[in-house]
């Protein structure tokens, strides 16, 4: 389609899978010579556009997603919307959630007039990333060497160690893990700026995303063992949090309507929380959500934790 | 050894016989009733689907009857379909049920299978005889759901359809080999054909799609088929008994309006398939444009991960190929009241839009002989 990339923009929305290799979709495009344009983070017009989009039965985060695409539309000339299907190199099926791998379809049919939606067929349990991305060729009309260059540039993208994961060795501190999706977690508006409010509360945390993948890994034993590659990470971190004790409280913020959400609630509260005695908080997030209701929950949580460590 | 194992319309016909033929004694619960599903919501994940919910109450009742082994399947699809036999059977044991468990493994299947043969002591031998019988049953149940669903709208006394299928169905369950089968299939035809008809009688046609359970169990959809049948509407569901237990085999894939060449519809709006029935709703919706259906039904549990996906493209293909689409989204908290008034107002609409077509269509006539 277009033979000069210099001047075409392309429009990556900051939400859902963009949470999971955070920066390393840019690197590609402006390895092409793209102008990149990113949506903010989440703010109240991109929410409530997004709530206005989306069809009601939705998890929240995929209806930001929608307000996101919605702020992108006119300040691009096209929008840039992977579908992931598995990002585990394994023989055996691991799938995602469905609401990724249906994420272009959904978007086309809930924004109006958008700009073309490019989409790469993320498949990692049977393809390489090389190959996803070299279906642009044909979409775009770029060079095979191009692409491949550009791939070679997203050394963040599978997050098989987590550089900055320093896995804690004292018990002197309070410290609670936080189990949850990047996509809520990280992004501020979402969550109520949850991360801030915990570090005020208790001296330590860590999120289930900073886990190393080794340590999630031998953290799943068959019982709790799951075909979902992004709960995997959900179901191994809470593992980890409750059978070491280095942790004292273990939180799990998971958003309403969230699909895989509802599975590994009853998976980790029934099997790896059980009868023990350990601090364990389900959280459950959606837009009607009161700064006030959640402080106070928090606020208690932390408190009866605190309370136990002393 | 007692094996119980959840509703879904009548599947319990073809898995009964299925069990039975290998040998093992079984526990067939009553039919899911708002008292079952009431039961289980208590011990269920708050935002999980329907089918998850009703399927616990089932496997609480036949606990109740002496069950002692629950058998289900499991595997690795990216819906939740695949974690309920795990959810289920650990949910029942916090709540103090002692039994067995038998999850068939679709990803590992012959490793589970061989641990179901070491718990049931069952014969290979027996299991290909059992597979027959099975697929002859629903076949036949499929037969007969489908010929009581293009009778009752022409049926002079609406129930009298309703009626002869129960029979039928009884007959079918009863049957207890391949051989005492034989003949079944002309005998139900020419019993269906006895019922008195309007044969000048113009009902609306209709596609069900949607999610497999809510599609075919009666009691999660306010025996929408059977109402619509009363109503003197042509209602097709997009698939059947037969064909869901059989697909892994190739059932009800071959063919025009078979599930191979509908998927191939749907690839324009939905290349992937997500896990559950997403692609098919899609595909069919579109074939009922195509076939000159007046209108679509499509129907998903509360909060179901693929078909709120496919909910969107659905209704963008709705105003794309000009077919009216209904959505329903039914859990525990649906009332009937509500249910039946709006789908009453889609029948309405879509017969005021068929009468408008013909007077349109006489207009035109007029003018070309003017």
């Amino acid at each position: 389609m277009w033979k000069v990339a210099g001047s075409v923009r392309v429009g990556i929305p900051r939400g859902l899978f963009w949470y999971y290799a955070p920066g390393s979709y840019e690197v590609f495009w402006e390895a092409l010579g793209f102008e990149v344009v990113q949506s903010p983070p989440t703010n109240r017009e991109i929410f409530e556009e997004g709530l206005r989009l989306a069809h009601e039965e939705l998890c929240m985060p995929a209806k930001i997603f929608h307000g996101h695409v919605a702020f992108l539309k006119d300040r691009v000339d096209f929008i840039f919307i992977p579908r992931i299907v598995s990002m585990m190199k394994r023989r055996r099926k691991r799938y995602g959630c469905p609401k990724f791998m249906g994420l272009p379809e959904l978007i086309k049919s809930s924004v109006p007039s958008l700009p073309p939606v490019i989409n790469v067929d993320i498949d990692l349990a049977g393809n390489s990333l090389d190959h996803a991305f070299l279906s642009l060729r044909n979409s775009l009309g770029l060079k095979e060497t191009a692409i491949r260059h550009a791939v070679g540039e997203m050394v963040n993208f599978e997050r098989v160690n987590t550089p900055y994961a320093t896995l804690p060795s004292d018990n002197e501190k309070v410290r609670i893990g936080v189990v949850g999706h990047p996509y809520i977690l990280y992004d501020p508006y979402l969550s109520m700026n949850l991360l801030n409010k915990l570090s005020s509360y208790v001296s330590d945390y860590l999120t289930s995303a900073e886990v190393p993948r080794n340590v999630i890994e031998s953290e799943l034993r068959p019982e709790i063992d799951l075909y979902w590659i992004y709960e995997r990470e959900l179901v191994g971190a809470a593992s980890f949090f409750v059978n070491n004790s280095h942790f004292d409280g273990c939180l799990h913020c998971v958003s309403f309507g969230c699909g895989p959400g509802s599975v590994i609630m009853e998976i980790v509260e029934r099997k790896i929380v059980g009868r023990k005695d350990f601090p364990f908080f389900t959280l459950v997030m959606d837009e009607n959500i009161a700064e006030t209701g959640l402080l106070t929950r928090l606020e208690t949580f932390c408190d009866i934790v605190r309370m136990r460590k002393s | 050894m007692r094996v119980g194992f959840p509703h879904m319309g009548n599947f319990y016909i073809p898995f009964e016989a299925l069990l039975k033929t290998l040998g093992i004694s079984v526990v067939v619960p009553p039919r899911p009733s708002r008292a079952s599903v009431q039961a289980a919501v208590r011990h269920t994940p708050e935002f999980i689907c329907f089918p998850m919910k009703s399927t616990l109450g089932d496997l609480i009742c036949a606990l109740e009857k002496g069950a002692d082994t629950l058998a289900w399947f499991e595997g690795p699809w990216s819906c939740r379909f695949g974690y309920y036999g795990r959810l289920h059977h650990q949910i029942l044991r916090d709540m103090g049920y002692r039994f067995n468990s038998l999850l068939l493994n679709s990803g590992d299947l012959m490793t589970s299978l061989k641990d179901v043969r070491r718990a049931t002591r069952f014969r290979f031998s027996a299991l290909v005889k059992a597979l027959r019988l099975s697929w002859h049953k629903s076949k036949l149940v499929r037969l007969t759901e489908s010929l009581s669903r293009s009778t009752s709208p022409y049926g002079k006394t609406p129930r009298e359809t309703t009626g002869i299928a129960q029979r039928t169905l009884k007959m079918i369950r009863e049957a207890q080999a391949v051989r005492e089968l034989r003949g079944f299939e002309s005998k139900i035809v020419s019993s269906f054909k006895l019922i008195p008809k309007y044969t000048e009688r113009k009902p609306l046609k209709i596609m069900l799609v949607g999610e497999v359970y809510m599609v075919l169990e009666p009691e999660a959809n306010f025996h929408l088929v059977e109402y619509l049948g009363e109503h003197q509407v042509l209602v097709t569901p997009f698939t059947s008994i037969h064909n869901w237990m059989f697909r892994s085999i190739g059932a009800g894939k071959r063919g025009r309006g078979g599930e191979n060449a509908t998927r191939k519809l749907a690839i324009a709006h939905l290349p992937y398939c997500l896990g559950g029935e997403d692609q098919l709703s899609i595909g069919y919706t579109v074939l009922a444009k195509k076939r000159g259906y007046d209108g679509v039904i499509h129907v998903r549990p509360f909060t179901c991960m693929t078909e709120n996906v496919a909910h969107p493209i659905i209704h963008q293909i709705s105003r794309e190929y000009d077919i009216p689409v209904l959505s329903f989204s039914l859990d525990e908290h649906t009332e009937s009241v509500g249910f039946f008034t709006r789908v009453e107002a889609f029948l309405e609409i879509l017969d005021q839009r068929r009468k408008a077509r013909h007077q349109q269509s006489s207009i035109h006539a007029v003018r070309f002989t003017e």
